[in-house]
């Protein structure tokens, strides 16, 4: 069954293309939604399908080693699962509020779709800097041609940025391949656990990664220049691009660094001053979702701190992180949106105009009332279980490190409560608003998407327990490097590095 | 060393330039920063001239690491895609550099010089300085009309 591993990017890089090509708005619009939502059964099945062990596909059928080959195993099922979810609804956004009449939007969403998708399942370091450059490049093109006038400024900033970083990436795999001599995930197992030049390279490539991932102190590009698109995109960029790079830094760490308890501090002090950084510099913004955008900011290094833990208790603390990326991807596309269909009626986000829409918008102000509660991480929404995993995977560690990182949870937490509080309070509260028509109400059609995210978040929270249960076999999945290895490389490999464990040999140094 | 050199001048210049204002000289900046990542990977194989890669032909000790070129191939592809975008944006985004005040917004909407392929989004701007900007944009274009019909 491994063959099907290419068709995730095959399908979706065709339908691109034939959206393009067709010159139906009807046919583009259906594609565009049908693809990501076929792309959702597919990674379900591969859930399914990987619970024995990963799959894998080595393209055109070459030797371990030399080959370029595709993997999926549960993990990479299950954050695929939650990419294509939130890309169905972000399309669905798009095409309600109108986006796809512009003709490229269906064909670079695809395209943006091909490229997370590659990246989820190859198990090749260069492969997935193309993979990111994939999803990057129809990622400017949307960001040039929907949203605001700003969109420009910030879009100059977000190819700057990214491509700043995706040179350094590319940098670190030629270094990697200099020194070490394999950019294959599975050859490279336990490369990052010694000492040698080959540490420097992985080091330049967490580097940017970590960039793109928007953690401090490189997280100033993602609040300036998201805000700037419109919100479908916004949407679409909040579930995909920083996740692709969590979801990296998660492989890379086990199977690679092999969860080395030497960057445990280092971790910790960058992701704390980032949980800070994020939960209250949304306090200055000034439209709903420049807010939102230092809630991406906030929620990564919830996610990521997890690695530090990882050494003392590695299952709990990384399903917990895995849990959070799915509840944030989620939880924040639903913000999004919700602040994108005040945009489309009101013709504006910014704090300062809107008021009293609690009255005007029940429905809205519900969904947004959920989405803020689910953030902060308050009952009855996945947050209060993200934020529970978060905080009793750091208290394994049992010392100082649990301390800090469990008082900045809360600290970070309490920062995301003011920020939201902000909005409620300017946006939902006060005087109504004279500068409108009376007879001016959202269309409910344009809530829909946001409900509909809301209530995978509560159903979230409702079925936790075999929600956990499945993100514990992706925990499982990303733990069993050996297995990974034995997948990728196969029986009789070629070009395994002397610094990495050979096939067969039990986990880790450790 | 020629190599290290080599490149060691590129991400300079590269730096140099990616702080600069200009739309133009960001994309240069990015095309040497680009340029000195492809030597990088170049470098990554074996620096020396090496034989071709088929085995027939080239004895085995002699033949280059075909690897770092292949890699090499895909980095210059996607960096020229790349210098299309941005070229594209430099070209669009005229006046998105030290033009921060909002066009629409600002008490004369007509004093402004906007660029004649700038758009303005749908859902940011009021309707009252969306209607200043798009009354704006006609009496340009009339004045040009009366400026044309005049040198007739």
């Amino acid at each position: 069954m491994d063959i099907v591993l290419p068709l995730f990017v095959a399908v979706p890089l065709v339908s691109s293309a034939l959206a393009l090509m067709s010159p139906w708005r009807k046919v583009r619009d259906a594609l565009h939604i049908a693809v990501p939502a076929l792309s959702l059964v597919a990674a379900c099945w591969l859930f399914a399908a990987t619970a024995g062990g990963p799959l894998a596909h080595n393209v055109g059928l070459f030797t371990g080693g030399v080959a370029i080959p595709f993997v999926g195993d549960r993990f990479s099922a299950i954050m695929m699962v939650t990419t294509s979810l939130v890309a169905v609804v972000a399309n669905w956004f798009a095409t309600l509020v109108g986006e796809t009449r512009s003709r490229y939007y269906a064909s670079l969403s695809l395209m943006l779709v091909t490229g997370v998708n590659g990246a989820l399942l190859t198990a090749d370091l260069f492969n997935f800097f193309v993979f990111i450059e994939v999803m990057l490049l129809p990622s400017y093109g949307l960001i040039a041609m929907t949203g605001t006038w700003s969109r420009l400024a910030g879009g100059r900033m977000f190819v700057l940025v990214n491509l700043t970083a995706s040179t350094l990436l590319v940098i670190g795999v030629g270094f990697l391949y200099a020194t070490v001599g394999a950019v294959n995930l599975a050859a490279l197992r336990g490369v990052g656990a010694s000492d040698g030049p080959g540490l420097v390279a992985l080091g330049l490539i967490v580097i940017a990664i970590a960039a793109k991932a928007g953690v401090f102190p490189l997280h100033t590009w993602l609040p300036r220049s998201y805000p700037g698109t419109s919100a479908a995109v916004m949407g679409l960029f909040s579930g995909l691009h920083t996740k692709v790079a969590v979801y990296m830094l998660y492989r890379l760490y086990a199977e690679v660094f092999e969860l080395d308890p030497r960057w445990s501090t280092l971790i910790i002090v960058v992701m704390v001053i980032s949980m800070l950084v994020g939960g209250f510099a949304g306090l200055g913004e000034n439209s709903i979702r420049r807010v939102v955008a230092y809630q991406m900011v906030n929620g990564m290094p919830f996610i990521l701190v997890m690695l530090a833990f990882a050494a003392d208790a590695p299952r709990s603390a990384l399903a917990a992180g895995i849990f959070y990326a799915l509840h944030h991807m989620v939880t924040v596309g639903a913000l999004v949106l919700a602040s994108g269909a005040v945009e489309e009626t009101y013709a504006t986000a910014l704090l300062k105009k809107l008021s009293g829409l609690a009255r005007r918008e029940p429905l809205l102000a519900w969904v947004f009332a959920a989405a803020s509660f689910s953030v902060v991480g308050f009952p009855p929404f996945s947050g209060l279980w993200g934020k529970v995993g978060v905080v009793l995977g750091a208290a394994q560690g049992g010392d100082w490190r649990s301390w800090v990182v469990i008082a900045m949870v809360i600290v970070a937490s309490f920062g995301a409560l003011l920020s939201m509080l902000r909005v409620w309070r300017k946006v939902f509260w006060g005087q109504p608003m004279q500068r409108y028509p009376e007879e001016l109400r959202i269309k409910p059609a344009l809530i829909a998407p946001s409900a509909a995210l809301m209530l995978i978040s509560a159903g979230m929270f409702v079925l936790a327990g075999p929600l956990f249960s499945a993100v514990h076999g992706a925990t499982d999945a990303l733990l069993d490097t050996g297995s990974y290895q034995q997948a990728v490389l196969g029986d009789s490999p070629v070009g395994i590095p002397a610094e990495a464990h050979a096939p067969g040999t039990p986990e880790g140094g450790r | 060393m020629i190599m290290a050199l080599t490149i060691g001048v590129l991400v300079a210049g590269g730096v140099y330039l990616v702080q600069q204002r200009g739309m133009v000289r960001l994309v240069l900046g990015m095309q040497l920063i680009g340029h000195a990542a492809n030597l990088t990977l170049l470098a990554a194989g074996v620096g020396a001239w090496r034989g071709e890669v088929f085995l027939d032909r080239t004895d085995r000790a002699d033949v280059a690491d075909p690897l770092p070129q292949a890699f090499v191939l895909t980095a210059i592809v996607i960096s020229m895609a790349t210098a299309t975008i941005m070229l594209t944006m430099a070209a669009v985004g005229r006046s998105d550099d030290t033009h921060v005040v909002d066009p629409v917004s600002s008490p004369d909407p007509l004093s402004l010089q906007l660029s004649p392929i700038s758009t303005l989004g749908r859902a940011t701007v009021s309707p009252q300085h969306y209607a200043a900007y798009e009354r704006s944009v006609s009496a340009r274009f009339e004045r040009l009309r009366q400026g044309k019909e005049q040198r007739r």
